[in-house]
């Protein structure tokens, strides 16, 4: 185990500086020792020698004081054979070197030998002359002697002496050797200290391995605990077990409160995922959760042979529910859509079903099909898609109204379609696409083919991106009349796109591309100043006639951007063409959307003396009490109105309505698709102001619409 | 003062030991050794001894009593008991009442024993192999005496008053050549020129050291100490010449007392001559002062006695 430096590290560097200050004590305790043992001998060295000294001093004069005594007599009487006995006993005591008795003249009389060689010799050693001078014991010492004499007396008479050398040398000896004893015992109890240090330096260290051991067990432990509980739950698992601990202590509490806390964050996550993989609306799993749940079926599948459906469900212009009847309805519908959807789905869509809401009007079911049974899933998701369908078209009750809705479903099916997530996912939205395209409330399963078509739906869009600037594209113009007179006051500017490879491609389908791209905030206004300028052209080619305005489509992203007033005056200007001459149409719902900023553009652009029209007028859900609050100078009829205003007694009095309707809040009216002289007479009949139509005129080049503009209006046809 | 007849001394003793074993108190009188001596019954035989060390030299005699006794059962001897006495007056004393039969003394001791209490010598006692010995004169060889007439007017030392082969032989031998002692205060006393003066050096070993150190002209001692180098270092005998000798005497004496009844004297000879024969009487012998045999009293050695005695007696009289 790698030994970072932890609490334990630091824990071990504590003991080993603890045990090092010991050691270091321990051996300035020893100096100190060694110290005192050398002072203790030099004190004892001292001592002794005064004491032996002293001791010796005493003995030597003790003993001469002795011999003293017993040698009066046998002196007195020349007995040397008992001076001689004396001599010896005295010689015997340890460390005597010699004994001297000597006369009154200090004649050495006897030396304890048997022969008595220096008899009657003077004693010639130092000390002598002041030892046969004594009249009293003396003690005089030489370097390794220390002399010790005495007059022998009877009564006053002095009739010699007696002189006794002790060794000192033997009396160091006999110092020297105690010192050494003592040095051994010291020694001694040095090391009986040192024992006793060598113990108690163990007992703390293994009272450090114990401590450690404790820090380890009640400390370490437990925080490493925590803290690979800590890694486990910051990894993700949080249903990973947390340590559990009775102990009473702050470590006990930390563990307690660190469950507690693992717990709640366990909590706070499964809150967290739960909003994250859920459609806070409906309830229903979120894409997120999708997809993930998608994945692993796809991973469990993944040789199990397992077979999956994927249905997108979209449900048709909901925008215009939201539009019309705000988003609170709105959100309503979709709740009720999702039960809907998630019953029939309980009931139909098997127990692995699972159904998402992929934000907006969007939901997404899948279904798995068993293994064995080939054709099952096809099978299932058909019946469950054409059960949706039909339940999914039943009236909608919302806020007291009925609305009526359709859905058109998308379904793709693993693994025939696809093998991953995303092309799965790409092909439903493919197959929802191609249910829209095929005219909605209905199912498609993708195709290949589907692809291709969505394929070139790309590719026209990517085509459609450099159109203008390679000439493909161009202005067509068609004529509008006045329907009292029929004299042609103005004209309608369309968009064609003449594809080299496909040909003319139809309107419809490049506008709603360029829609949708947003391509057409690009070609909105160079459409305008193109329109203004040939506007313009117009004008030159005939300036005697009354001028003739020039009405261009624009688009509701285009009224959302705020920069549309002052494109509209560049490109006026750009053509110094009258604003008067220029009609902006906008559809119904682009106004819709956003009243308020399109009131507030639309009275910034008349003000300019710009005419707003209204197209496409009586298909939205507005009615006509948005004319009110929006400021439009007319409104096109919608050419579904017109078609069958012959025959349908119904159409021509909504018709004859909005023509009067509008009269009456002083808007121009224009009634478009006019296609026989039936219409045309039944509109000026019912005083419609305007009319176009292929039966007034069919749309012309800006050539061709020039040559019309030679012929005078009289002769029109 | 001599007293005869053992029945006297027997009758006189009684009463007077009677009375002081009254007066010394209960227990005295049953003791076979201590003083005073209990009067004893003819079936006692007594074996004294001068001794200034009564302890010591009692377990030296009583293995010798206890070897003759029983060999004198026979004329009428039970029992065997050992008496000392402090000195040769006392033993004169017992001998003289008939406490003690037998005393063991060397020559000149035995002489005055004889000469105060009629003690008669009985056998000779021969000592470490030696039966007689002699008194012998030295001087350093660097003086001029060679001869015992040299001595006028030196110094002599002589062991101690009750000393026979150190003082009485050669004190007499001195009063034979007609030469006058006079003592001397010390050695370093002066001596009048006429006269030999003496000192009594205690011991033969300072007699020794006084002549070698010049303290005295002449020292005296027996031939027996002269030879022993712990009475006379060999180193000294070096410097040393013999002067002069005495004839030889007897070395020691057993001595009876006058009065024994001849047949135990007899017996007794007859034991302790015998003795030396006997294996069971050597260790005994060999106890009581390194004797090594007893031999009877010849002629030679009676002159020699009495030689010393009359010696003796003219020291006391002339020198004392």
């Amino acid at each position: 185990m790698k030994l970072r430096y932890g609490l334990r590290a630091k824990f071990l560097a504590v003991m080993v500086l603890m045990l090092l200050l010991m050691a270091a004590a321990v051996a300035l305790m020893l100096h100190r020792q060694e110290r005192m043992q050398s002072d203790v001998e030099a004190v004892s060295r001292e001592a002794m020698q005064s004491i032996v000294d002293d001791s010796l001093r005493r003995r030597g004069e003790g003993t001469v004081d002795q011999l003293t005594e017993s040698l009066a007599n046998p002196l007195y009487f020349f007995d040397l054979d008992t001076i001689g006995v004396l001599i010896r006993a005295a010689l015997r005591q340890p460390a005597t070197r010699y004994v001297v008795v000597f006369d009154a003249d200090g004649l050495i009389i006897h030396d304890g030998s048997d022969e008595i060689v220096p008899y009657g010799q003077p004693m010639e050693d130092p000390l002598a002359p002041s030892a046969v001078a004594a009249t009293e014991q003396l003690t005089q010492f030489s370097d390794d002697i220390m002399d010790v004499t005495s007059p022998i007396m009877i009564g006053a008479q002095r009739i010699g002496g007696v002189r006794i050398g002790f060794d000192l040398q033997s009396s160091r000896a006999v110092q020297v050797e105690a010192l050494g004893d003592l040095r051994t015992r010291l020694a001694e109890v040095g090391r009986r200290q040192l024992w006793w240090i060598a113990l108690l330096s163990s007992a703390l260290l293994v009272f450090s391995v114990v401590l450690l051991w404790l820090v380890q067990r009640w400390l370490v432990e437990p925080i490493r605990e925590l803290a690979g509980s800590a890694r486990q739950i910051e990894s993700g698992d949080f249903d990973a077990q947390t340590p559990q601990s009775r102990r009473n202590d702050e470590l006990g509490d930390l563990t307690r409160a660190f469950s507690r806390m693992s717990q709640s964050v366990a909590r706070h996550d499964r809150d967290i995922r739960r909003m994250a993989y859920t459609d806070a609306l409906t309830g229903l799993s979120n894409r997120l959760a999708f997809r993930e749940a998608l994945d692993r079926r796809l991973v469990q599948s993944n040789g199990a042979g397992l077979q999956l459906g994927l249905l997108f469900a979209d449900i048709d212009d909901f925008k215009r529910v939201n539009d019309t009847l705000g988003h609170d309805a709105g959100d309503e519908v979709l709740l009720q859509f999702g039960s809907r959807i998630r019953a029939a789905v309980e009931k139909y869509g098997g127990e692995s079903a699972m159904v998402a809401r992929f934000g907006g009007d969007e939901f997404v079911i899948l279904v798995q099909g068993s293994a064995t049974r080939a054709g099952d899933v096809r099978a299932m998701t058909t019946r469950l898609a054409d059960i949706l369908v039909a339940d999914l078209g039943l009236p909608i009750v919302v806020r007291n109204r009925q609305v009526f809705l359709s859905t058109s479903i998308g379904i793709t099916l693993f693994p025939e379609d696809a093998a991953s997530a995303t092309a799965l996912m790409k092909n439903g939205d493919v197959a929802m696409y191609q249910a829209k395209v095929a005219g909605k409330n209905c199912h498609r399963f993708y195709s290949r083919a589907m692809d291709q078509a969505a394929e070139h739906r790309v590719h026209l869009e990517h085509e459609l991106r450099g159109a203008w600037d390679r000439g493909e594209l161009s202005l067509a113009y068609q004529p509008v009349f006045r329907l009292s007179d029929r004299t042609l006051i103005g004209a309608e500017a369309l968009l064609r796109w003449n594809h080299p490879e496909h040909g003319a491609i139809a309107p419809t389908v490049f506008i709603e591309i360029a829609e949708q791209s947003g391509l057409i905030e690009t070609l909105g206004p160079q459409v305008l100043r193109a329109a203004c300028q040939d506007a313009a052209q117009w004008q030159a080619a005939s300036p005697f006639a009354s001028p003739l305005f020039v009405a261009v489509n624009v688009s509701p992203r285009q009224l959302r951007n705020g920069d549309l007033p002052r494109i509209v005056a560049a490109s006026l200007g750009e053509a110094g063409l009258a604003p008067q001459r220029l009609h902006l149409e906008l559809t119904e719902t682009a106004v819709i959307g956003d009243e308020m900023q399109a009131s507030r553009l639309l009275t910034q652009l008349r003000a300019t003396g710009v005419k707003v029209w209204l197209d496409d007028f009586g298909t939205g859900f507005s009615g006509l009490s948005h004319l009110r609050r929006v400021p439009v100078d007319g409104v096109k009829i919608d050419r579904s109105f017109v078609a069958d205003i012959l025959h349908d007694p119904d159409d021509l009095a909504l018709t004859s309505a909005i023509i009067a309707m509008a009269h009456s809040l002083g808007i121009t009216v224009v009634a478009e698709g006019v296609e026989n002289e039936g219409q045309y007479a039944l509109l000026r009949e019912r005083r419609c102001d305007l009319a176009q139509g292929f039966w007034l005129g069919h749309p012309l080049a800006m050539d061709d619409f020039m040559d019309l503009l030679q012929i005078p209006a009289t002769s029109a046809t | 003062m001599p007293l005869s007849g053992k029945s006297l001394s027997a009758r006189l003793g009684t009463p007077v030991l009677v009375l002081l074993a009254l007066l010394a108190g209960a227990g005295a009188s049953t003791a076979a050794v201590a003083a005073p001596p209990a009067a004893v019954g003819d079936d006692v035989l007594v074996l004294g001894r001068i001794s200034d060390d009564p302890k010591s030299h009692y377990d030296q005699l009583k293995p010798l009593l206890d070897y003759v006794v029983p060999r004198m059962a026979s004329v009428g001897i039970r029992e065997g008991r050992v008496l000392m006495a402090r000195d040769p007056q006392q033993m004169a004393s017992y001998l003289r009442r008939g406490r003690v039969d037998w005393v063991t003394e060397t020559a000149g001791t035995a002489m005055l024993l004889r000469n105060r209490a009629s003690a008669r010598p009985l056998v000779l006692t021969e000592r470490d192999g030696r039966s007689h010995y002699r008194s012998v004169f030295f001087a350093r060889k660097d003086n001029s005496i060679r001869a015992l007439d040299d001595m006028r007017g030196h110094s002599v030392a002589f062991q101690r008053p009750a000393s026979t082969s150190a003082y009485f032989v050669p004190a007499a031998m001195l009063l034979d050549r007609g030469l006058r002692l006079e003592i001397l205060l010390s050695p370093s006393d002066s001596v009048d020129a006429q006269e030999v003066g003496y000192l009594f050096a205690r011991s033969e070993l300072n007699i020794a050291t006084w002549v070698h150190k010049g303290l005295v002209d002449v020292g005296v001692m027996s031939d027996l100490d002269w030879l022993n180098p712990r009475r006379l270092p060999p180193a000294f005998r070096e410097d040393l010449v013999l002067v002069a000798r005495s004839e030889l005497y007897p070395r020691a004496v057993e001595m009876v007392r006058e009065g024994l009844a001849p047949e135990v004297q007899a017996r007794l000879s007859e034991v302790l001559l015998s003795a030396a024969d006997d294996p069971e009487a050597g260790d005994a012998l060999r106890q009581f002062f390194q004797t090594t045999r007893f031999l009877p009293v010849d002629t030679a050695s009676a002159r020699a006695l009495d030689n010393i005695a009359a010696g003796m007696t003219r020291v006391r009289e002339e020198v004392e």
